[in-house]
């Protein structure tokens, strides 16, 4: 009897190394919400409660979704909106993975926020839904569908499997009282790099702002974009032309925090870095964090942001819907209504969050632009023009890889 | 009657590979302790005394033999439902309850209620002499105390047959004595029937109705206090009682002759010729009186004083007779005028001698 | 006389203080700090901007409380339940296979969660575990268990069978044993148990995130994006609120066990 008892903690703890078994899904667009008309779609979706999966470390972001979107979506269209905080959004597609491979049909998520790699991962292993963006009124109203940034997410088409909800463009961040002209090339950078030693650094490699940063050393040193337009398999010679990345970034290691020999692990520890005056600059792949820390006190108030004359990166985040949510007409409603000029305005303003809008600016109305317009962007965030003209594309995923891979070999090592 | 019946109950341990020991078994053990009756069980440690009482005590299982009291069959009930009661050599008080509801817990577990089973509580602990302990804890009380308490916690629910082993062992020897006197005062009024374990002859022979000698996993004896050390069964009873004077030797043509032939003596029949040993009680040895006519049923014989040693109201005498160092018991006026060196002739009638064939 | 002893004893609870305390003090600021540049001792200004987010409503911090709570309360009665026969038995008896036994039990203290946890998640989504509090209390139960197990097999081992045998020959049948003899003596391991069971629960991050599947949400949850997410403030309000609820519950339990043996004494010692 005792002894019995004591073999239950151990089946327990045996029963934990189960294995899994394929069995393949069978959630795809039978209930038939991506051909009925929005009116069928709005009806089902009251009432529903919609999951939204989302990393969750920023309180602005969060107060805007819990303060600002979800009291709307639900005196609107009774759809309860409830953020669930993520800690990684790999997470969100391992999760996916692993409810995928034991088919299960009734999931909890039914918005997810992703781009790029995550958005590769899960469209290469069916975890998206479907084309469901062509049935969003404000999608088809608001997007500029043939944009290359809406109709491509790193390089990887889109194909309606999620929607456009923001823009990030890269940004390098300086304190005016320590820097007043900040450089507009990489030639200037390397110069004021070794002009002010110990003052510049970037996050070590694989962390996603470093690459991006590197980036723009790429384009600036090997000639342009255009040319890596194609995929890296077909370009032969692309370690010959990849040689100038790393002899500029070489050359400016010497100058570096702590003389090059260690790199800040992430942004986050970069950040801080700036923020307690120990280096004089950092950079971001968000145009309007630099005004949003200001506004927090963690940034000096003499913070500025600023772009390179030819221009930096930037690209789109998307939201979409699991192939197996429970609730996608909720979800659809809730992204729609997400998408709204209302909503991308709010977002825009510092106060709330201060991403840049995913809408086309021409096809919204004259008072709906001025709107727009009069968003107080805070002094530390460049005009939304000024942003829009020196866009950059992305690098597709393969030549990421490449680069990182690179950057360990070529800098990290020496 | 409710006596409590002992039918060849034995007990083999299996051999274990940590201790080197040969297996130990208790070989079966047949006994009847009349109710009422105190009864010990004496023997070296490891001896099996303490198994025999967990045998029937039932805290271990025996491997044969049954356990009756009265008309009831115990062997296969539990313990706890036997109406025993037990007190161990460490007091095993609760130490996170009052000395009161220690000795009302057996009254608790028979659903007796609180106000009943305090008042029983206080009543008992009057007759172990610890009114007015009722409030205290455990940890309160003195070791003596302690084991009061535990008495008083086995009596209260008037057992059946109380099993006591070496209750009073951990205690220093003036303490001793004063259980004992105690114990043996709440057993009669309270007619309880005893199985007591112990290794301390003085206790035993002081409290038993009846003693039980044991060695070696076997019961060697049954007999009153004064039979057992007056007719030893055997020479491990006889050492193992402490007896003196144990001297050996042969019998041949129904006559004791010692191994050094300084002693010669005409015994029963029922004694068998061969290896043998007398033995002599140190308080039957007298002094030979003058002008006496020398008799048959007497045995003579003169020694060497050694030693005199005063020894409560008496003086033990030590004298070289052949090659024995007898044990001698003289009264003060006996002993004047012995010195240690002096020559004597002694004395002893042969019915007080005990033989034994080894 | 008493003076040099209280002397030592004022010196002693002063470092204990300091050891224990002083790492709040920066926690503390900085979860008020409106700015800290580097070489500064303190803060430039100070904001409640961190805590009015942590307490505000739609930030739903008092039901994740909640649910932590409930989970490491669930998962440390679940643990006490399995524990003391897994303990009993293990101190107890001897019977072929115990040291695999143990192994087993003992096994995830060395071996980190995140090597079971995967195996785990896809078992419980096919059982439809993932994302409900019991799946989660399972789960936490494989960190947490060996530490209740070791810390009431410790009891056991100064509980000698002599008690539970002198309670039997007083007419004690098994549950009263247990309850009038065993369990008071285990009580103090039991609360050393419950009380790790309760913190290591409470600080279980992968293993509620991957089972829970963001439908339970704890405290750790909410917190680790805002660590790795480089927003001191909010993440030190968290860390705050965290440790507030942990000396909470272990003080509020310590109470519980005094007043149980008050009670206890003062029912007894009306005389």
């Amino acid at each position: 009897m005792k002894k019995s008892l004591l073999i239950v903690p151990g089946l327990l703890a045996l029963s934990l190394a189960g294995c899994s078994e394929e069995s393949e899904s069978s959630a795809e667009s039978s209930d038939g919400l991506l051909t009925s008309d929005w009116q069928e779609i709005s009806d089902a979706a009251a009432s529903q409660e919609v999951n939204m999966y989302m990393w969750g470390g920023n309180d602005n972001i969060n107060r805007y979704l819990d303060e600002w979107v979800a009291p709307r979506l639900k005196e609107d269209h009774g759809v309860e909106l409830n953020r669930v905080p993520m800690n990684d959004s790999q997470d969100i597609i391992n999760q996916l993975v692993d409810e995928k491979s034991v088919g299960k049909t009734d999931g909890s998520m039914d918005i997810i926020w992703i781009n790029g790699e995550n958005f590769k991962a899960a469209k290469d292993n069916e975890l998206l839904w479907g084309d469901f963006t062509s049935q969003l009124p404000n999608f088809n109203d608001y997007i500029d569908q043939e944009a290359p940034e809406i109709a491509a997410d790193f390089g990887e088409p889109v194909d309606g499997l999620e929607a456009p909800w923001g823009k990030a463009q890269f940004v390098f961040v300086h304190d005016e009282n320590k820097s007043a002209t900040p450089p507009k090339s990489m030639d200037e950078l390397a110069g004021w790099v070794q002009d002010n030693p110990g003052q510049f650094t970037y996050p070590a490699l694989p962390d996603f702002t470093g690459s991006a940063f590197i980036r723009h050393v790429l384009y600036e040193t090997t000639g342009g974009y255009e040319q890596y337009q194609q995929p890296a398999a077909d370009i032969d010679d692309l370690e010959d032309r990849l040689e100038p990345m790393w002899q500029y970034l070489n050359s400016i290691e010497p100058y570096l925090w702590r003389e090059g020999e260690t790199y800040p692990e992430s942004l986050a520890k970069q950040d801080q870095l700036y923020a307690s005056g120990e280096i004089g600059m950092t950079m971001s792949y968000d145009p309007a964090l630099a005004a949003s820390e200001v506004l927090k006190g963690r940034f000096p108030e003499s913070t500025r942001t600023f772009v390179l004359d030819g221009g930096t990166l930037s690209n789109t985040h998307f939201l979409s819907i699991p192939f197996n949510s429970s609730a996608k007409a909720g979800a659809m409603v809730a992204i729609n209504e997400m998408m709204s000029p209302e909503a991308q305005i709010a977002k825009l303003s510092p106060e709330n969050w201060g991403d840049l809008s995913a809408l086309d600016l021409e096809k919204l109305s004259p008072e709906q632009q001025q709107a727009m317009n009069d968003v107080d962007l805070g002094e530390a965030t460049l005009p939304l023009d000024e942003l829009e003209n020196h866009q950059l594309p992305e690098l597709s995923a393969d030549y990421i890889e490449i680069i990182e891979k690179g950057w360990m070999e070529h800098v990290a090592k020496d | 009657m409710s006596d409590l019946r002992i039918i060849n109950i034995e007990k083999q341990y299996p051999q274990t590979k940590q201790q080197k020991d040969p297996a130990f078994s208790l070989q079966p053990v047949a006994l009847t302790i009349k109710e009422g009756e105190f009864f010990s069980l004496l023997g070296p440690s490891g001896c099996g005394k303490t198994t025999l009482l967990k045998l029937v005590a039932g805290l271990m299982p025996a491997d044969k033999g049954e356990i009756w009291v009265g008309d009831d069959h115990l062997t296969a009930v539990a313990p706890e439902a036997r109406r025993f009661a037990m007190v161990f050599q460490q007091s095993l008080l609760f130490p996170h309850m009052t000395v009161e509801d220690n000795v009302a817990f057996g009254l608790k577990m028979q659903k007796i209620g609180k106000r009943e089973r305090l008042a029983d509580a206080q009543s008992m602990l009057e007759h172990v002499g610890l009114s007015g302990y009722g409030s205290r804890f455990p940890d309160e009380l003195s070791g003596g105390q302690q084991q009061r308490v535990a008495l008083a916690r086995a009596l209260v629910a008037k057992p059946r047959v109380l099993l006591m082993d070496e209750p009073f062992s951990a205690l220093d020897p003036s303490l001793r004595e004063e259980m004992r006197e105690l114990l043996r005062g709440v057993q009669k009024e309270f007619h309880v029937t005893v199985l007591f374990v112990t290794h301390d002859r003085e206790e035993a022979f002081y409290l038993s109705d009846r003693i039980g000698v044991m060695s070696e996993g076997k019961l060697l004896q049954i007999g009153k206090p004064k039979e057992i050390y007056e007719q030893p069964a055997n020479v491990k009873v006889a050492s193992f009682l402490g007896l003196k004077n144990i001297i050996e030797g042969r019998v041949i043509n129904n006559r004791f002759v010692s191994n050094d032939q300084s002693f010669e003596v005409p015994v029963q029949t029922s004694i068998k010729t061969g290896p043998s040993v007398m033995i002599i009680r140190p308080e039957t040895i007298r002094l030979v009186p003058d002008n006496i006519v020398k008799n048959l049923q007497c045995l003579y014989f003169r020694g060497v004083i050694q030693q005199k040693i005063f020894n409560h109201g008496f003086y033990s005498v030590k004298v070289q007779a052949g090659e024995y160092l007898l044990t001698c018991s003289f009264t003060s006026q006996e002993a004047e005028n012995m010195k240690v060196g002096q020559t004597i002739d002694l004395m002893m009638n042969n019915g007080d001698l005990r033989f034994l064939n080894e | 006389m008493k003076s040099p002893r209280r002397l030592l004893n004022s010196i002693l609870f002063l470092l204990l203080f300091f050891v224990i305390g002083l790492p709040f003090v920066p926690l503390i600021l900085s979860s008020v700090s409106f700015g800290w540049p580097w070489p500064n001792v303190l803060p430039d200004s100070f904001s409640f901007r961190a805590w009015e987010y942590v307490l505000a409503d739609s930030s739903g911090t008092w039901s994740v409380v909640g649910t932590s709570l409930l989970v490491a309360f669930i998962v440390t009665a679940v643990n006490l339940l399995l524990a003391v026969p897994a303990a009993n038995a293990l101190v107890r008896n001897s019977f072929r296979g115990k040291w695999l036994m143990e192994a087993i039990i003992f096994a995830p203290i060395v071996i980190p969660p995140f090597v079971a946890v995967m195996g785990i998640h896809l078992t419980f989504l096919r059982l439809g575990l993932t994302e409900t509090i019991l799946g989660v209390v399972l789960a936490h139960i494989s960190p947490t268990l060996p530490y209740m197990v070791r810390a009431i097999m410790i009891s056991y081992n100064t509980l000698s069978v002599d008690w539970e045998n002198q309670a039997r020959m007083l007419g004690a049948g098994p549950i009263s044993r247990f309850v009038h003899v065993v369990l008071p003596h285990l009580l103090p391991g039991i609360a050393a148990g419950a009380s790790l069971s309760i913190l290591i629960s409470l600080s279980q991050y992968l293993i509620t995130f991957i089972i829970g599947s963001g439908q339970v949400v704890t405290l750790p949850i909410l917190l680790f994006p805002f660590i790795s997410g480089g927003d001191p403030a909010v993440a030190s309000a968290y860390s705050l609120l965290y440790a507030g609820i942990a000396v909470l519950t272990l003080v509020g339990m310590d109470l519980a066990l005094k007043k149980y043996y008050q009670n206890k004494k003062a029912a007894t010692g009306k005389g």
